[in-house]
C-alpha cells in the first residue's frame, strides 16, 4: 500500500463525501473526504484501476465547473488524466475546445462560478468568454452581472455583450456603478454594443409618442430581429370599435405621410 | 497581406487511392517531398467534434487530395424557404479555402480540419454529362465557388481548365469560376463557347486589407477581370458582403468608380450585392479569430428571417439602394441584382421582386429550376448509387 503522500485531489466537488465513510486513496493521493478532521480511517483503492473511473465511480453526477476545478487540480500535481473519459461519462462533447473551456472556467471567480454551477450553464455557453484568454479585466464585470442572480440564459447574453465589449476597449466601470437592476444594466450593455440600433429605437419611440394613436391604444417601439417597428395593442369588441381604430390610425398614417416618412 | 498561394501550403496528404490523378502528380511536381505525406485515411479523422480556431487555421494551410465518393453537381444553398433565390446549380471540387476572410460562412460550415481537393474530376465531369443528356439545351447556370474559392488553387488543380474544355460542347450552359484571387493566367489560352463567367467577389481595398486576408487586392482582381474579358470570357462582379463602418459611402463609391472606369455593362451583365450575413454559431469561432477589431465583429447584427445575423433591414436597404444608384449613376445599363436576400429587402430597393424586373426574370424563375431540379435529383440518385457500388 502505498503511503498517504498528503495530496488532496480537492476539487470542491458538490457532493459531500458521508462521513460515516473511510477516505479514498489513490496510490498516495487522497481522493475523497478533504473536511473531516483527524480522519485516521482511510482505504487505499486498488492500485491497477484507473482514477478516472475510480473518480466516476465517486462522483456520478459533476458540472462542467466542478469538472473545471478538478482539471486545475490535476494540473497542479501533474497528474494526466484521460477527459474523453469523462465527457462520455458526463454526457459532454469532447473537442479541441474543452480542455480550454475548463482552463476558462477554472479560472473565473468564485462568484461566478457558484451563478454557472446553480444555472447549470454549459460548454457552449462560455464560447463568447474563449476569445478572452486573460480576461482579467472583464472579470469585475461578470461577477457584476451574476450580482442580479440572472436567469441562465440572460447571463450568457449579457457574459457575450461583455466579451464584445470588453474587447472592444468599452469602459464599462460607470455603466455598471449606475445600473440598479437587471434590466438597467442589460438596456446599457446593449446600447453601448448596438449604438446605431439603440440611436434608431431612441429616435422611434419619439415618434411614437407623438403620433395621434387612437384612444385605448398601447403603441411602442420594437425591434423583432432585424427589423424594427411599432407593435400596437387594441382590444376590439365591435365593428364600431373597429371603424374607430381604423380612423384612428389613418390619422396616424396622415402625419407620416405629411412628414414624409414611408417606414419606421 | 499579400495573395496567398502554394508556396503558403506546409503540408499535403494524398490519399493513396487518388495517386494516379492528374493533380497528385502535379502535387508530387510543384511541393518538395518533405511537405508531401500518402496516407490511406483522411487526416485528423481522430479530433472530434467542431473545428477550434486552432485546427481552423491550420486548415488552410494543409491540403488533403482525395477521391470524393458523393454528389458533386448540387442546387445552391440560397434556395431556402424565406429568401429570395437566383437558381443556382454547385458543382464541388473541393472543400475550405487556403484565404482567411474573418466572414467566412465555412467557419460555420466546415467540420473537417483541411483543405480537400477531390481528385477524380472526371467523376464529376461524367456526372455532368449524364445531367447533360436531358439538360444539355435547358439554361443552367452551375458554379464551383461554393465551399473553395474557383481559382485560388486553380495553378496546381488546373480545373478551370478542364471545365471550360467540358463546357464547350454545352453552349447553352453557364460555367461560373467564382473568386477573390487573381489567378486566370492558367487558363486564358483555353478555346471556350463564350459561356464562362469569370467572377471576381469585391469589396473596397481598406475592407480587403481589414477582413480579407492573404486575397488578391482590388486592384489585382479588377486587372485579373481585365484579362478575362480581354480573352472573351463573360465577367461578373459579386460585392458581396458589403460591410458597414463610418465612411462606408466614400469607399464602396470609390470603389464602384473604379469598376466603371474599367468595365461597361456590355463587360459584366450581371453585378450582384449582398450585405454582411453568418449563421449566429459561427461568431464565437469568428471572435476567437479574428477579435473586435474586426469589422465584422463590431457590427450590429440581428437574427434575420431565414436565422442568419444579418444588418438591420432599413440599413441593408439603405446599402443596396445607395450602391445601385450609384452605379446607375454612371450608366443605366448596369444590371443589379441582391444576393440571398428577402422579399421584403427586394421590393423596398427595387419596388418590385427580380422575376419581374428586365433581365432578372428568367434567372428568378423558379418554374424553370423546379422543373430542372425534379429532373436532376431523379437522374443523380440513380448514379450516385452506381458510383458508390463502384468504389
Amino acid at each position: 500500500m502505498a503511503p498517504h503522500s498528503g495530496i488532496k485531489l480537492d476539487f470542491g466537488a458538490t457532493p459531500v463525501w458521508p462521513k460515516v465513510l473511510p477516505a479514498l486513496i489513490w496510490k498516495g493521493v487522497q481522493l475523497t473526504d478533504f473536511f473531516t478532521e483527524n480522519k485516521t480511517e482511510m482505504i487505499e483503492v486498488e492500485e491497477g484501476a484507473s482514477v478516472e473511473e475510480l473518480l466516476a465511480e465517486i462522483y456520478p453526477k459533476l458540472k462542467l465547473v466542478e469538472l473545471s476545478n478538478l482539471y486545475k487540480k490535476t494540473k497542479e500535481i501533474s497528474l494526466n488524466l484521460n477527459w474523453e473519459f469523462f465527457c462520455v461519462k458526463y454526457g459532454l462533447r469532447f473537442s479541441d475546445n474543452f480542455l480550454p473551456t475548463l482552463e476558462l472556467v477554472a479560472n473565473l471567480p468564485d462568484e461566478v462560478k457558484k451563478w454557472c454551477i446553480n444555472k447549470d450553464v454549459s460548454e457552449r455557453d462560455f464560447a463568447p468568454l474563449m476569445a478572452l484568454p486573460v480576461m482579467q479585466k472583464g472579470y469585475k464585470y461578470l461577477v457584476g452581472v451574476v450580482g442580479f442572480n440572472p436567469s441562465r440564459n440572460d447571463g450568457v447574453r449579457l457574459f457575450e455583450l461583455i466579451a464584445d465589449l470588453v474587447l472592444s476597449d468599452a469602459d464599462l466601470h460607470s455603466l455598471f456603478a449606475e445600473a440598479k437592476n437587471l434590466n438597467e444594466l442589460s438596456r446599457s450593455l446593449w446600447s453601448v454594443r448596438f449604438p446605431l440600433a439603440a440611436e434608431q429605437s431612441q429616435k422611434l419611440t419619439e415618434l411614437v409618442k407623438t403620433l395621434p394613436w387612437p384612444l385605448k391604444t398601447q403603441a411602442r417601439a420594437v425591434r423583432v430581429g432585424d427589423q424594427s417597428g411599432v407593435e400596437v395593442k387594441m382590444f376590439i369588441h365591435s365593428r364600431e370599435d373597429i371603424r374607430k381604430y381604423l380612423d384612428g390610425l389613418a390619422a396616424v398614417d396622415n402625419v407620416l405621410a405629411s412628414q414624409n416618412i414611408q417606414r419606421l | 497581406m499579400r495573395e496567398v498561394g502554394l508556396k503558403d501550403i506546409q503540408k499535403i496528404y494524398i490519399e493513396e487511392s487518388a495517386m494516379h490523378t492528374p493533380v497528385a502528380k502535379r502535387a508530387l511536381k510543384i511541393f518538395s517531398q518533405d511537405k508531401i505525406e500518402l496516407v490511406t485515411d483522411e487526416p485528423y479523422l481522430l479530433e472530434k467534434g467542431n473545428p477550434s480556431a486552432k485546427q481552423f487555421d491550420r486548415s488552410k494551410k494543409e491540403l488533403f487530395i482525395t477521391n470524393f465518393k458523393g454528389q458533386f453537381f448540387k442546387r445552391c444553398p440560397g434556395a431556402k424557404p424565406g429568401l429570395t433565390c437566383c437558381n443556382y446549380f454547385v458543382l464541388n471540387l473541393g472543400q475550405q479555402c487556403n484565404m482567411n476572410c474573418s466572414y467566412c460562412y465555412l467557419q460555420g460550415f466546415i467540420n473537417s480540419p483541411i483543405t480537400k481537393i477531390y481528385a477524380n474530376i472526371d467523376q464529376a465531369l461524367v456526372e455532368l454529362s449524364e445531367v447533360g443528356q436531358t439538360l444539355k439545351d435547358h439554361s443552367l447556370r452551375i458554379g464551383t465557388g461554393e465551399i473553395t474559392d474557383s481559382l485560388s488553387l486553380d495553378e496546381l488543380t488546373l480545373y478551370s481548365r478542364e471545365l471550360i474544355i467540358f463546357f464547350r460542347d454545352y453552349p447553352k450552359w453557364r460555367l461560373e469560376l467564382k473568386t477573390k484571387s487573381s489567378r486566370v493566367d492558367q487558363f486564358l489560352d483555353v478555346e471556350h463557347a463564350k459561356n464562362i463567367i469569370i467572377s471576381f467577389s469585391l469589396n473596397p481595398q481598406n475592407i480587403i486589407a481589414s477582413e480579407e486576408h492573404g486575397t488578391a487586392s482590388l486592384i489585382a482582381r479588377l486587372y485579373a477581370a481585365q484579362k478575362s474579358r480581354d480573352c472573351g470570357h463573360i465577367i461578373s462582379f459579386h460585392l458581396d458582403p458589403v460591410i458597414y463602418f463610418a465612411g462606408w459611402q466614400n469607399s464602396y463609391s470609390e470603389m464602384i468608380d473604379e469598376i466603371t472606369s474599367r468595365f461597361t455593362p456590355q463587360d459584366v451583365p450581371a453585378i450582384s450585392i449582398g450585405t454582411l450575413r453568418f449563421q449566429p454559431a459561427q461568431r464565437h469561432l469568428m471572435r476567437e479569430r479574428f477579435g473586435t477589431k474586426s469589422l465584422t465583429l463590431q457590427s450590429e447584427l440581428f437574427q434575420s428571417q431565414d436565422g442568419k445575423l444579418r444588418y438591420d433591414q432599413k440599413l441593408r436597404s439603405e446599402m443596396y439602394e445607395f450602391i445601385r444608384q450609384r452605379f446607375l449613376a454612371h450608366s443605366r445599363e448596369w444590371n443589379i441584382f441582391l444576393c440571398m436576400e428577402t422579399p421584403e429587402t427586394w421590393l423596398e430597393t427595387f419596388g418590385q421582386m427580380p422575376k419581374h424586373m428586365r433581365g432578372l426574370g428568367e434567372v428568378f424563375d423558379h418554374r424553370i429550376t423546379h422543373k430542372l431540379t425534379k429532373t436532376l435529383t431523379k437522374k443523380l440518385t440513380n448514379n450516385l448509387i452506381l458510383k458508390r457500388q463502384s468504389f
